[in-house]
Formats: C-alpha cells, structure tokens, sequence
C-alpha cells in the first residue's frame, strides 16, 4: 500500500515537472476567471460605495414665496386639465372602471376589456382582441342596439364568412339595452355572459353589466371623454 | 532529492506572490475604476444639466438662483411637460411615495409606493443639475420585464364550429405572473419597479440577475476597451403586484416618466 501511494505520487511529481508550465497556466487562468467573476458581484457594490468620496449638495430648505407661486400656478394649471364634467376611466389590467362626475366617482366597478387573443385565419388575415389605450370620445349612442357582426365573429365561429348585408350578420339582444360608440368600431356595451365580467374576454369592446351600462349611458353625453389604461 | 524539493517550493513561492500581487492590482484598478466611474457620471451630469444655464448666467447669479430652486417646482414643470404627451405617463412621486398614471393631466391610477431604493448619486449633484434634471420629462429609452407588455394568446382560425366549441377557453385569471420591470431612461438612469409580495420565481430571480450582469459586464468591457466605466444611477420602488403589473401594460414602450425626487 505504501509502495503504491509512492509510486502514484512520483508518477504525480514526474508529470507536474515535465507539464509544469501547463498545469500553472491552467491555474492561474483559474484564479483569474474566480477574480474577475467575483469582481464582477462586487462591481456594482463599489460604485455605489465610492459614491462616498464625493460631497453632497442637498437642496435648501426654505421655500421663497415667487418659487411657491409659480408651484400654485402650474398645480393650477395642472387642475385644470381634468374635466370638471362627466369622463369614464377605465382600467384594462384590471377590467375595472371608474365613472367620474366633476371630478368626483359616483360610480366604479368591474366590465370585461380585450382577450389578447390574436386570431389567424392565413397568413394575410390576423385580428388582435385588445381594447386600445388613450382617450376616447363617446360618439353615437343607441338604445337596444343591433350588433352588425364583422368578419371576424364568423372566422372565430368557423363559419364561412357571409357578404357584407347578409341577414346572417344582424345579431339582436346581444349587446345589452345601451351602446356608446367609441370610434373605430369599439363600442361600450351590455352582455349576455355575466360571469365573464371582471375578465379579459371582449374582442376590443368594454361590456359592462345592466346597471352599470344604464348609469354610463345616462350620465355621459355624447363628446364624454373615456380613458382607457 | 531535498534540494529538488526546496526548488520547487520556491518556484512555487514566486507563483503564488506572482498569483496574489495579480489579484491585488485587479481588485484595486476595479475600485480606483469604481470611483473614476461615479465621478465621471457626476462630471457628465453636472456638465450636462448646467451647461446652457452657465453660458448665459454668471456664475454668482446661477448660485443665488439655485438657493430658491427645489424638488417640488421641479415635478410640477415636468408633470406640466408630460401633460402635453399625448400617451400616457407615469408621475413617480418619491416624496408622498405615489405612483401616478396620468394621460394629458388626467389621473388614471394612484398607487402607493410600498418601499423606495435611491442611488446616492442624486445627493452629489450640483442642485442646479439636480433640479434641471428632474424637471425634465424622462423618456423610456428600453425595458426589462418578467411579464410581457401585451400578453398575446395566438389562435389558430378553427375549421369548423366543432373546433370552434373546443378552442373555447376561459382565460385564468388566478394567474399570477411576478412583476419585476427596469426602465433604462433615454438620460441613463434605471428605474426599477418591482411587487411587494416575496417572489420564488425562477425567471423573476434571472431577470434581476440579467441586470446586474449587464451593469458589471458594461464595466469590464469598457475597463478592457481602456474607456471610462458608465456608471447607472437608479431609483428601486416596490409597489403591490396589482399595481406594478398595471402600470407596466399602461405605460407606452417609450413612454414618458417624471420623478419627485425629494
């Protein structure tokens, strides 16, 4: 046992003295490799550290009178940019929405926005289901509107897609008691599928159930704005 | 033999010193490079944010104007420039800690800011750097996310409507993604907004360790180019996942921030 441990280790000794310059080339990239990702932690750390070598500036703490007068001016000025009449928010990550009446909500709750689901027919035909974000303007408003299905509705039912005054594409009671009209065929809505309120499952429209719906339509005239986030 | 031996051991010797002086000289020049790189950022700041005030302001009046100049003046002309965008942007108030989704000045969305993290770069500002460069609009130059900005689900057309009924799925609304979303400001600071709630997620875990990567590989790469390391001013804030999720999918790609630093 003995004779075998002194032989492995002259065997050991022989090949570190023939490879020497290998074995220290290897280690030495080694402790270099281990330095520079362990630099690589503590780089940020020292930046931050070395923030310490500098002086501080802080702001003054008194406030002139000028200064706090052009700050009420342009908090004025701010202000005034919220409508003082009726405007709807309306929040998409969270399909929840808030109605505001000079500047106060009188009413918030949950409504249903767009899946994301992006529908492929072929290559050339595509629909993404998203409700757009920014403001809008409540342009038409109708009493027991008719839903006129677009292509899409019959693609996503797989159904072969019907010419444009086709019977096939006048759908009645759908869309609840009221409609607004949000341009570019978005429309603020009532809905059949309830229990899918407070979910993202609209094609881009924003369904509410009855009640909310009724109190959005009574309250905001055509020309409303509607934020959506 | 024992001379051999005594050879090797010295040889050895010298390696190792060779080996530990290498090491030294490395962890200094990263510390000297460190403080070269802050101070550097300061100059570059300080230079651009006071730079058009100096040529036409000498020197003793840009002084006495700085002494009546502060952070809420600053926000309020910012949150005025960000109300003429027209997208929406996001108001981050560091002195009530709340966040603001605003569009044209219209409040969309409050949230309260649970925890803040600011580099102390701020503080070795000039004031009248500090007070330019907060009363300007930040525009997002990239983003960094755990979570996708428009969560797409792609459906292929059904054939027929016994496809149709089958693809029919509810989406899952108990899902719930970690939020964790640097914003790397067009002016080169990094806004990093990050949920509350503790998170054991593997690609929440590789998206921060993606960033501090990429701050320290900056700094190697450019230590090894022979330039001046960059260095990131941040600002941390933590809000709830609700929020911080909310804000992420409001927010533009290269939307516009402005910051109440205080």
């Amino acid at each position: 046992m003995v004779n075998l441990s002194r032989h492995v280790y002259s065997i050991m000794l022989s090949f570190f003295q023939k490879n020497s310059i290998l074995i220290k080339s290897i280690l030495f990239a080694l402790i270099l490799v281990s330095i520079l990702s362990f630099s690589l932690i503590l780089i940020p750390f020292f930046q931050e550290k070395s923030l310490v070598l500098f002086e501080t500036h802080p702001f003054p703490k008194e406030t002139p009178t000028e200064i706090q007068k052009e700050i009420d001016n342009l908090n004025k000025k701010l202000n005034r940019k919220t409508p003082s009449w009726s405007y709807l928010v309306i929040n998409t990550a969270e399909n929840k929405f808030r109605l505001y009446s000079g500047k106060k909500v009188i009413r918030r709750g949950i409504c249903s926005t767009g899946s994301y689901v992006m529908l492929e027919k072929d290559d050339q035909e595509k629909w993404i289901f998203k409700t757009p974000k920014g403001v809008f303007t409540v342009g038409e408003k109708k009493v027991n509107p008719v839903w006129t299905k677009p292509d899409w509705a019959f693609v996503e039912e797989g159904l072969p897609v019907p010419p444009t005054h086709h019977p096939s594409r006048y759908e009645y009671g759908v869309l609840g008691e009221y409609s607004l009209s949000l341009g570019g065929g978005y429309l603020i809505h009532g809905t059949l599928y309830k229990r899918f309120l407070g979910m993202p499952v609209t094609h881009g429209c924003i369904r509410m159930n009855d009640d909310d719906l009724e109190a959005v339509y009574r309250t905001m005239p055509s020309g409303s704005k509607v934020y959506i986030y | 033999m024992r001379g051999f031996h005594k050879q090797i051991n010295l040889k050895r010797r010298h390696w190792y010193l060779i080996l530990c002086i290498a090491a030294a000289t490395i962890i200094v020049y990263i510390l000297v490079m460190s403080a070269v790189s802050t101070f550097h950022t300061i100059k570059h700041y300080n230079h651009t944010y006071t730079g058009s005030i100096q040529e036409s302001q000498p020197e003793k009046t840009l002084s006495e104007d700085m002494e009546a100049l502060y952070p809420e003046l600053a926000f309020v002309r910012s949150r005025l420039a960000l109300a003429s965008d027209d997208s929406i942007t996001l108001s981050v108030n560091l002195h009530d800690s709340l966040l603001t989704l605003e569009y044209k000045g219209v409040v969309l969305h409050q949230a309260p800011i649970l925890s803040i993290g600011i580099s102390d770069f701020f503080q070795r500002l000039k004031p009248v750097a500090r007070f330019n460069l907060f009363a300007e609009v930040m525009k997002i130059e990239r983003a960094l996310s755990t979570i996708s900005h428009e969560p797409l689900i792609y459906r292929k057309a059904p054939k027929d409507t016994l496809e149709a009924q089958q693809t029919n799925i509810t989406p899952d609304t108990n899902l719930r993604e970690p939020v964790f979303v640097a914003f790397y400001m067009e002016n080169g600071i990094r806004l990093e907004l990050t949920q509350n709630d503790p998170v054991v997620n593997t690609k929440y875990r590789k998206t921060i360790r993606d960033i501090r990567k990429r701050t320290s590989g900056d700094f190697v790469r450019s230590i090894l180019l022979g330039k001046i390391p960059e260095y990131q001013p941040w600002i941390r804030i933590q809000t709830s996942w609700r929020d911080a999720r909310t804000i992420y999918r409001a927010l533009p790609k290269n939307g516009k921030i402005s910051v109440y630093y205080p």
